[in-house]
């Protein structure tokens, strides 16, 4: 044979190029040589094409293409995630009467949705993080839920046009994308959320003993399941949601049905405020830095009426948490915070 | 346990796995096709959605029904399924000609500030190809399909293949000594 149908043969060897391919050594690859017919020259070049063809694409572009695609077919492979259709025949007659009633006795008509998705039975999905990890959840409207273990969402794969609804089981923080023209609702066992866009984590697990509320920014109204129950008996004849905001938690207890509220305990700078980590304050009134304080957290500061405005400080506050800031403005001045209920009192005889 | 680092299987292998239920294989056979297969899928059918949907279909579809196919080749068995789906959707049913496509629709890698002047050398000659070699370059080579796989890909008889790469491997030779001496 001659050198050119050689060296066409030896690149046409299924063994030679998986031999290459497995990237053999230079002693290996040199004794290969020796052996081998044709010219060093001719077998370098062979041996140089195919590790330059069989280099893996590096092509960039299509990697939004990819992951999008890929979401996909995640949620049709990934088992956990099912279209139950039967399911959501009792989840929509659920939800239809439940917001019937709701709406009907609270007055709410011109939001009233009572075309509630019952006609696109098969458009709600049913998902449940069986992994030991939190798992993101993207709704139509951009919102997003994170799941944490075992919590479970059903949610529609597209949201009416009036409303946007969805049902939680377990724990899970929403990230609600803001539209006022449609108040996003998540129903739980025990509790309805109604918010229309913020930011705010949901514990309503079965085993739980409460339901909780917890509000990172935003306003969010959370509803006693059992007044609407009984709003629908007649039994009472107005229902009243708690109105929960940034830095507070709503607890519903699951024994009494009784709900109250609270500051958390490391209080966050809410999302508009993020920005300012520092605050210089010079010669400046309590009141003062009380107020600022107030919009930098969403936190209510009640002053004790026997301060006056000549109770004045000089200080810089960074990034320690709400509650060491007020220790820092307190304790030079020889006064004292104390938290009740969702407000922070400073009381005490200012020394200055 | 150590943790599989699943970049060192081979597609081969990596389907295995996927059929023993391994999703995070599944994954990484994902990223490591979709590119060609999308610059593939476009060739055959230039429209976007198309092509993505008909990707979608072929890896859940693959995933779904992993016990029963049988499947010696993952790499042929994507790019037969892509290009039969796609010719579906295309009204007259037949495939682009290669050196029809742009520019920017690279086929190889060809990366070319990379490795050694013999590397370079070679890089440069395989970007001056006609775009349908390089194609059966990457097939052969990349793809590791057989002549007649290549054949049934590119919808060509399987003589025209060998003769080609024939063409193609002796054509690079000739450049290769004019430029080394």
């Amino acid at each position: 044979m001659d050198q050119e149908s050689n060296f066409d043969s030896l690149l046409n060897n299924d063994f030679f190029i998986e031999w290459i391919k497995t990237h053999p050594s230079e002693s290996e690859w040199q004794a290969f040589k020796a052996k081998h017919p044709l010219p060093d020259e001719d077998l370098e070049l062979a041996r140089s094409i195919i590790v330059q063809v069989t280099k893996p694409p590096s092509n960039e572009g299509q990697d939004y293409f990819q992951a999008e695609v890929w979401k996909n077919i995640e949620k049709a492979t990934i088992p956990k995630y099912k279209s139950r259709l039967k399911v959501f025949g009792f989840l929509a007659i659920g939800l239809l009467a439940l917001l019937f009633i709701f709406f009907k006795y609270t007055q709410q008509s011109p939001q009233v949705d009572t075309n509630i998705a019952l006609k696109k039975a098969d458009q709600w999905i049913e998902y449940t993080n069986t992994s030991d990890s939190n798992w993101p959840v993207d709704l139509s409207d951009g919102s997003q839920v994170i799941l944490e273990p075992q919590a479970k969402l059903k949610y529609p794969r597209h949201f009416s046009k009036k409303t946007r609804k969805v049902q939680l089981t377990g724990h899970a923080f929403f990230d609600i994308a803001h539209d006022t023209l449609k108040p996003f609702y998540v129903y739980t066992n025990e509790a309805l959320i109604r918010v229309l866009g913020t930011s705010f984590y949901v514990k309503a697990g079965e085993s739980d003993k409460d339901v909780q509320v917890i509000v990172k920014t935003g306003k969010v109204a959370v509803y006693n399941g059992k007044d609407v129950v009984e709003y629908r008996a007649k039994k009472i004849d107005r229902i009243e949601p708690l109105v929960v905001t940034a830095n507070q938690i709503a607890t519903l207890e699951k024994s009494n049905l009784k709900f109250h509220k609270r500051l958390v305990s490391t209080p966050m700078l809410t999302k508009s405020l993020e920005s300012i980590k520092k605050i210089h304050f010079e010669n400046t009134t309590i009141h003062e830095i009380a107020l600022a304080l107030e919009k930098a957290y969403g936190v209510e500061i009640v002053i004790d009426e026997r301060i006056k405005s000549d109770c004045r400080l000089t200080t810089t506050l960074t990034d320690q948490p709400l509650f060491e800031k007020l220790k820092l403005i307190c304790d030079p001045l020889g006064l004292e915070y104390l938290e009740k209920d969702v407000r922070i009192y400073i009381i005490g005889n200012c020394k200055i | 346990m150590p943790q599989k680092i699943y970049t060192k299987y081979s597609p081969d292998e990596l389907w295995e796995l996927c059929i023993s239920n391994d999703h995070k294989a599944f994954k990484e056979l994902y990223d490591r096709e979709f590119k060609y297969l999308f610059a593939f899928g476009l060739k055959i059918y230039p429209h976007k959605p198309d092509v993505k949907d008909a990707l979608q279909e072929i890896f859940t579809d693959l995933w779904v029904n992993k016990s029963t196919r049988k499947i010696n080749h993952i790499r042929f068995y994507l790019l037969k399924s892509l290009k039969y789906k796609l010719l579906k959707c295309k009204p007259d049913g037949k495939i682009i000609e290669i050196n029809a496509l742009s520019k920017e629709d690279q086929i190889l890698p060809l990366v070319v500030n990379d490795g050694d002047s013999k590397a370079k050398e070679i890089q440069k000659i395989l970007s001056q190809l006609p775009k349908s070699q390089q194609e059966i370059l990457h097939l052969k080579y990349y793809q590791g399909l057989s002549n007649t796989q290549i054949a049934e890909i590119l919808g060509i008889k399987y003589q025209s293949v060998s003769n080609r790469l024939h063409r193609i491997l002796n054509g690079f030779r000739k450049k290769s000594k004019k430029i080394s001496v």
